[in-house]
């Protein structure tokens, strides 16, 4: 009897326990839980404020949806997703001049978002059977030139529904649906597997090309049963004499709660800071939006080699307003729903 | 005596809370209903006729090649161990079991870095190979419930047949699988509600399923109304399977009778077929179990430098924490209902309500998990959001939603098991209904219990789909940790928490086998 009621004592403790820290920041993202807690550590040691996180890998934006003030900051890989938050009403501005002073080309003109890191949605090709010249844009790839050679994830993947959303905004809706056909006609097996699935199908000849972000190679170079693929292909910046490649955008901002406010500006100050920039680019291989810091060596090293428009990694991004880009999302799904794209 | 009006009071308190509990186990079905019919936009059927079809399409092949995979290996096992005597007869009988302690999205990850890594020349990222990985982590459903049913079967049947001239496979195709049917066709319908609602090995092999696409729906498409869609479509083949169930157990009810006799005597082996038989079996036990345990151990110890280890006791404390919760409520609710329904006979009709409770388990996980997180969000009330936030309330009820089916069916078949002229005998002497559940029924309960608790926590430890949407802040378990490394191709870095699951795992397991062939003392 003893032993039940203490087992019910602490169950019912655990249960009802809430936090009370004095100095705290509630963090809602979808990163990986290993990339991004070394930054929070760092800025406890620094600030003394206690970061309390949930990785949320799936659904961070339902969750915004029925939670919206359950944290002050909301963190994540794919920055749309932020957009989408704004047009929910499901953010409040920032007013960090750290953050109010970052190039309009990072933040959201009414200060709601801001970015953290970016990296281009790129194409690797393999060293053998693709010379550089073989294709300048990703229009290209979907001519007749290309059938049987392509490789793509899941075109529902949030990675390429951001693309097909930003070419959508360039290109218009028409040209979207043509190179979404031709796209699919050309795809060497059905979309499957992550970015790094199709490198490795790149390497293993079942296809020539593929769509990927560019950190994987840093990454795939960094791992010892990876490493082969990466050392199989190139990483090729498209549209660098255009409008330039499309890129991913990683992204912070403040949600509508506003009990740590204070905390959670200090922690967004900190993310844009040359400390956690630094890290980011050099640990993950991103792009940082502080153009004084040096692109990583990796990328240096590895990324549009060949090409003469990339200067070491340096490489002509656009940077298409996500307001006009997410806009097209809808639109997308219904072109890929039409199309039967995964299938 | 007890007066009239307090026995009165007492049924209309049960009643309530009888009310109270199917309409927490329905409202999310409500949820879903509503979902699915609530946009304006048009349906998901109508917009994407054929995304929608590829998914069922792929997830009814998925369902077929699973089952074709677990029925072979449980049926097939099962009658080995129990009709045969071999050397290492008792050791396969107990490891058999082994490979359930290892969750199907750890073997799925392990299969494809096999393919991956080590130059393992087949595929394992088609429907094929994910039917191959979940019949070999779900047979072990199959297998259990089915040597405790072949041990059952009794001699006389299988000499009856013998005498009129029936061969061994037709011994084998119409009495030891026919007097079986009603297990084998029960413990299918657990395989087929599994892979409905499977996530991990979808996800990590790159299929795609209705439940794959849930997720697709709900948070890329942000289109809730085609989850909900899907997730009623998910819902209604398990449904489907249990209707025809229902209906084929009736009509063959009729024919089977009460054990009596004595169970067949095991067919001594020697030479050539023992040998078969140890072979087949082991490799069974070597692929689903000894082999992934190895090379999860090999890169535990190789790189264990990759992941820090200082949050290791608070993932093992949290998921033991959640499994028990869980465990400790849906054991004592499910003993409460079961009870109700026993010993009060007004009651009896809402067995047949009770029944309901078998849906939820075939409610896609992710679907739940997003119903509980907006019914969640709907109480505003500010202090019950923060424990929402905070706890792990809504997780451990998310789960106790799904898996009180286990505990309330085996206490249901415990209790139906009891004899009735016990309840008289009661009566007769005196006994209070308190007394009698105390002095009669628990005791003889003990067995239904420990099965019913041992089976949710096998499933609950391995449970992810409702920890990773409902998460509270500083929550972790052995799964989600899993997760996150395999879902950025870490698979390394998640093999030591592997290893600790499936440690966790074997003693359920193992104990769940041991009290199953308790139950029937010449299974082993």
């Amino acid at each position: 009897m003893q032993k039940i009621s203490t087992v019910t004592l602490t169950l019912l403790a655990t249960l009802c326990f809430c936090t009370a820290h004095a100095a705290t920041v509630r963090v809602l993202t979808d990163r990986t839980e290993t990339h991004i807690k070394p930054l929070f550590e760092v800025f406890t040691k620094e600030s003394g404020i206690q970061v309390e996180a949930v990785y949320v890998k799936k659904g961070l934006l339902p969750r915004l949806q029925a939670r919206p003030t359950e944290a002050d900051i909301v963190i994540t890989k794919t920055a749309d997703k932020l957009e989408e938050a704004r047009l929910k009403s499901l953010l409040q501005p920032f007013t960090a001049p750290k953050l109010v002073g970052l190039d309009a080309k990072y933040r959201d003109r009414d200060n709601m978002y801001f970015l953290t890191s970016y990296r281009a949605r790129a194409i690797f090709t393999s060293k053998k059977r693709v010379a550089i010249g073989d294709f300048t844009s990703y229009l290209d790839l979907a001519t007749p030139a290309w059938k049987g050679r392509v490789a793509i994830r899941s075109g529902y993947h949030d990675y390429n529904i951001s693309l097909f959303s930003q070419m959508m905004e360039l290109y218009g809706a028409e040209k979207t649906r043509a190179f979404l056909s031709g796209l699919k006609a050309n795809l060497a097996r059905r979309p499957q597997g992550n970015d790094r699935a199709q490198i490795r199908a790149i390497h293993e000849k079942k296809a020539d090309v593929s769509f990927g972000n560019s950190y994987y190679m840093a990454i795939m170079m960094s791992r010892a049963d990876q490493r082969p693929w990466a050392e199989s292909v190139n990483l090729f910046f498209p549209d660098q004499k255009g409008a330039g490649a499309f890129i991913m955008r990683s992204g912070a901002a403040l949600t509508t709660a506003t009990r740590n406010l204070k905390e959670a500006s200090a922690l967004l100050e900190f993310l844009v800071g040359d400390f956690a920039q630094y890290y980011l680019s050099a640990t993950l291989n991103v792009y940082s939006i502080n153009e004084n810091l040096p692109i990583s060596k990796m990328n240096q090293e590895l990324l549009g080699v060949g090409q003469k428009e990339v200067v070491k990694g340096a490489f002509k991004a656009n940077f298409i307003p996500l307001r006009d880009a997410v806009k097209h999302r809808p639109a997308v799904i219904q072109i890929l729903n039409d199309l039967n794209f995964d299938q | 005596m007890r007066d009239a009006p307090s026995r009165r009071l007492i049924t209309m308190a049960s009643r309530a809370f009888l009310s109270a509990l199917l309409l927490l186990f329905i409202t999310p079905h409500i949820y879903l209903i509503a979902e699915a019919l609530g946009d304006e936009r048009a349906s998901l059927i109508a917009s994407a006729t054929p995304l929608a079809l590829g998914l069922i399409t792929n997830t009814l092949y998925l369902i077929c090649a699973t089952l074709a995979v677990a029925l072979v290996l449980g049926i097939s096992s099962a009658y080995l161990v129990t009709h045969y005597s071999f050397c290492g007869r008792r050791f396969f009988a107990t490891a058999l079991c082994l490979p359930f302690a290892i969750p199907a999205s750890v073997l799925a990850s392990v299969a494809t870095s096999l393919n991956h890594h080590y130059g393992l020349p087949i595929s394992f990222e088609n429907i094929a190979g994910a039917a191959v990985v979940l019949g070999i982590s779900l047979y072990p459903w199959i297998y259990l419930p089915l040597k405790t049913t072949f041990s059952a079967q009794r001699a006389r049947y299988g000499e009856a047949a013998q005498n009129i001239g029936l061969s061994p496979a037709q011994r084998f195709w119409r009495i030891t699988l026919g007097l079986a049917r009603p297990t084998i066709a029960a413990t299918a319908m657990l395989v087929l509600m599994a892979v409905v609602s499977d996530f991990g090995v979808a996800q990590i092999l790159g299929i795609k399923t209705i439940s794959s696409g849930i997720y697709e729906a709900a948070f890329t498409m942000y289109r809730g109304d085609w989850a909900a869609q899907l997730s009623l479509m998910g819902l209604g083949i398990p449904v489907a399977a249990l209707a025809a169930y229902l209906y084929f157990y009736r009509r063959s009810r009729s024919f089977t009778t009460k054990a009596v006799g004595y169970p067949p005597r095991r067919e001594r082996l020697h030479g050539l077929s023992q040998l078969l038989i140890i072979t087949y079996l082991s490799t069974i036990i070597a692929v689903g179990f000894i082999v992934p345990v190895t090379l999860l151990g090999y890169w535990a110890l190789r790189f264990i430098g990759r992941i820090s280890l200082h949050e290791l006791p608070a993932i093992i404390g949290d998921t033991l924490l959640f499994c028990g919760s869980v465990t400790l409520l849906a054991v004592a609710v499910a003993l409460a209902v079961t009870t109700l329904l026993r010993i009060n006979p007004k009651l009896r009709r809402w067995k047949l309500a009770t029944t309901l409770i078998n849906l939820n388990y075939a409610i896609p996980s992710a679907m739940l998990a997003i119903a509980l997180l907006f019914m969640g969000s709907a109480l505003q009330w500010a202090p019950l959001q923060e424990l929402l936030s905070y706890s792990i309330i809504l997780v451990i009820f998310g789960a106790f939603l799904q898996y009180l089916c286990f505990p309330y069916f085996t206490l249901l078949s415990g209790y139906s098991s009891i004899s009735r002229r016990l309840d008289d005998l009661a009566e007769v002497l005196g006994l209070s209904r308190w007394r009698r559940f105390y002095t009669i029924y628990l005791p003889l309960l003990k067995k239904p219990l420990a099965v019913g608790a041992l089976l949710i926590l096998v499933n609950i430890l391995k449970e992810l789909p409702l920890s990773l949407i409902l998460q509270p802040f500083g929550f972790q378990t052995l799964s989600l940790r899993i997760y996150n490394y395999t879902s950025v191709w870490m698979f390394q870095e998640s093999a030591l928490f592997s290893l600790i699951l499936i440690g966790c795992m074997i003693y359920p397991i193992v104990r769940l086998n041991a009290t199953i062939s308790e139950s029937h003392h010449d299974c082993d």
